[in-house]
């Protein structure tokens, strides 16, 4: 269906309303209106597919984990996990590098938005690591290289996002498991890095915390890092649904900030709100749109094609990674991670399919690679916002990026060529996860 | 004539984000009163689900208007930086155009979905239709198209989005102030 035009039309369109700026949701949008129209589709049926995108239960998740992490983050958590951090690993050279990675691993448990831990995790790390002499493009440079593992470490909603865009076929938890080991390399691969870069620049140690403090603290962090077990507890466990379960930790950690921490008054609670619904909207919008462009793609038989032309170039397994890993990362430095999960999932998964790698697994890669994207320029979110909060210029910060892409680089081929780092813990849970 | 569009648009803005909010807290309180109904007194609510989906569409389709207006869609601008002042300031023109066309669209069909689902109704609330949840559609295509009017007519909207980076930088800054000037456990 659609001839040869359909496809150009479809993708053709959806390039150039991007290259001119057209946000990307409606980009979408119109370029499956307009493959529609062409191929006698009603555009009835093509909105339908807009609301059904969104009509989805599993995804109302999204909403839910933005809300509890803004909670979190407006709500006094990140300093506290920030002094909880600092406990384990503060007072070895360059501690305040380390305890800025370790606070990422914990905060982005409890988020699972590189943004939100860049902002909230940033805003008080960047200046205290300036303040105590480390250059600034390093201090901004380990965190928003140590927010990826936002992306990874459960939960993730971007877990969630990869779920639906595979069919609904790709167990949210598994994946929440999958995301563990690989989270922690990323975090243990930045703390090498640092301690290596402290030892040779000779930053700071900071000082050991004495017994009493360091209960009080852990006490005073625990009830936010509670979040975290309700949600992957009450999801491994089978008590609820994703979407259940970040409900809960909504009505949590709103209780936890409002009650029990109390860093953020009532009045706050609004610009709370509205911020939460821009983000939820943004992210929700471009999935609903990437539901009808995935239809007009489903259509036209376009993952089939993109399956043959792939595995006309190599049928190795080892290959083909290697070149969808190189593809992602290019379109990474372009795009947001939402709508690239949205668009290329479909299109890549029957490829992984036919070359018998567990998607699971390959979602664990997809993520990862993506979250390189965002800390590398042209387009790269994250480092926007951690230099716009570091106020160092983007070209500086990038200029001396190059040693944490090649660390991540590293963990990225590991976890691509050796499944078993994904795939470890879930198969302890579930039997038929097989590496 | 311009200030009383501007001040309705800030209006309209302000009622989507209403909408948003009360569809967030609705829909927290609806699924989480269906875990406690079902963890605490062993009983289905079945109408958490539906009720929730159907407040989901409203919070993406109204959200999405209003996000339209606040410039933080996410968007592709690397390209478009390239070229010189004037070529932006076109390129920009013509995206809202095509904003307005996908608005009009969305009107139009959206109007036709609804109409055609109006008279299917839910199994869980056989009163309430179908179509209610599609009628976000249109709802949020003509709001879209308002403020299209306003992006094309009234406002100069990259000066604007700037501005708004610079409130929400100088946001971050107090937050940093904030925070940092708390009991930082003897980090600082």
């Amino acid at each position: 269906m659609g001839g040869t035009l359909g496809p150009i039309l479809l993708l053709g369109g959806l390039f150039a309303l991007l290259v001119i700026g057209m946000p990307i949701a409606y980009a979408l949008g119109l370029s499956a209106v307009a493959t529609a129209l062409y191929i006698g589709i009603p555009l009835e049926a093509v909105w339908l597919k807009v609301s059904d995108g969104v009509d989805n239960f599993a995804l109302l998740a999204i909403p839910f984990f933005v809300f509890a992490g803004a909670l979190m983050a407006e709500g006094g958590m990140a300093w506290r996990l920030v002094a909880f951090a600092n406990i384990f690993v503060g007072f070895l050279r360059g501690g305040l590098a380390m305890v800025n990675v370790l606070a990422s691993m914990f905060f982005g448990g409890i988020s699972g938005s590189s943004i939100a831990d860049v902002s909230s995790i940033g805003s008080i790390m960047i200046p205290m690591m300036r303040k105590q002499g480390y250059d600034d493009h390093f201090s901004v440079n380990i965190t928003i290289t140590s927010a990826t593992q936002g992306i990874i470490i459960p939960p993730s909603h971007n877990a969630i996002i990869y779920s639906y865009a595979a069919g609904g076929t790709v167990s949210i938890a598994q994946l929440f498991l999958a995301g563990v080991i690989p989270g922690v390399m990323v975090g243990l691969s930045l703390m090498v890095l640092a301690f290596i870069v402290s030892y040779r620049k000779g930053y700071p140690k900071g000082r050991v915390v004495p017994l009493r403090e360091a209960l009080k603290i852990t006490w005073e962090a625990l009830a936010g890092l509670a979040t975290v077990v309700i949600i992957v507890g009450g999801v491994i466990g089978g008590f609820f649904t994703p979407t259940e379960s970040a409900a809960v930790a909504v009505v949590w950690a709103f209780l936890i900030t409002m009650f029990v921490y109390r860093d953020i008054g009532w009045k706050r609670l609004p610009q709370v709100l509205h911020s939460v619904i821009r983000t939820v909207a943004m992210v929700m919008i471009v999935i609903g749109f990437a539901s009808a462009f995935g239809y007009l793609m489903t259509l036209m038989q376009l993952p089939a094609k993109a399956t043959a032309l792939l595995l006309t170039v190599s049928e190795n397994k080892y290959v083909v990674l290697v070149m969808i890993n190189f593809m992602l990362l290019v379109l990474g430095t372009f795009m947001d991670m939402a709508p690239l999960l949205l668009i290329c999932t479909p299109i890549l998964l029957p490829v992984i399919h036919a070359l018998g790698i567990d998607p699971v697994h390959f979602g664990i890669v997809m993520m990862l690679n993506l979250g390189i994207g965002l800390v590398t320029p042209p387009v790269g979110t994250t480092l926007f916002v951690g230099c716009a909060i570091g106020k160092v210029p983007i070209e500086r910060a990038s200029r001396h990026l190059w040693p944490f892409w090649i660390a991540m680089l590293v963990v990225l081929m590991l976890v691509t060529y050796i499944p078993a780092l994904s795939l470890w813990i879930p198969s302890l849970t579930y039997p038929g996860v097989k590496f | 004539m311009r200030a009383l569009y501007t001040a309705l648009m800030d209006k309209l803005y302000w009622l989507c984000i209403g909408v948003c909010i009360v569809s967030l807290v609705v829909m927290t309180v609806l699924i989480f009163a269906s875990v406690i109904m079902r963890v605490g007194f062993a009983m289905g609510a079945r109408f958490a689900e539906p009720s929730s989906i159907f407040f989901a569409v409203q919070l993406t389709m109204y959200g999405a208007a209003a996000c339209y207006r606040a410039h933080v869609h996410l968007r592709l601008r690397v390209f478009v930086k390239l070229l010189p002042a004037l070529a932006q300031r076109v390129v920009e023109i013509g995206v809202h155009v095509l904003m307005g066309i996908v608005a009009v669209l969305m009107i139009v069909y959206g109007a036709s979905l609804t109409h055609t689902t109006w008279f299917q109704a839910y199994p869980e609330f056989e009163y309430v239709r179908v179509g209610l949840v599609y009628s976000a559609i249109p709802g949020s295509g003509l709001v879209t198209l308002l403020f299209v009017i306003e992006a094309i007519f009234l406002r100069h909207t990259e000066e604007e989005a700037d501005e708004e980076m610079q409130q929400a930088l100088e946001h971050a800054e107090q937050e940093r102030r904030r925070l940092a000037g708390g009991d930082g456990h003897g980090l600082a």
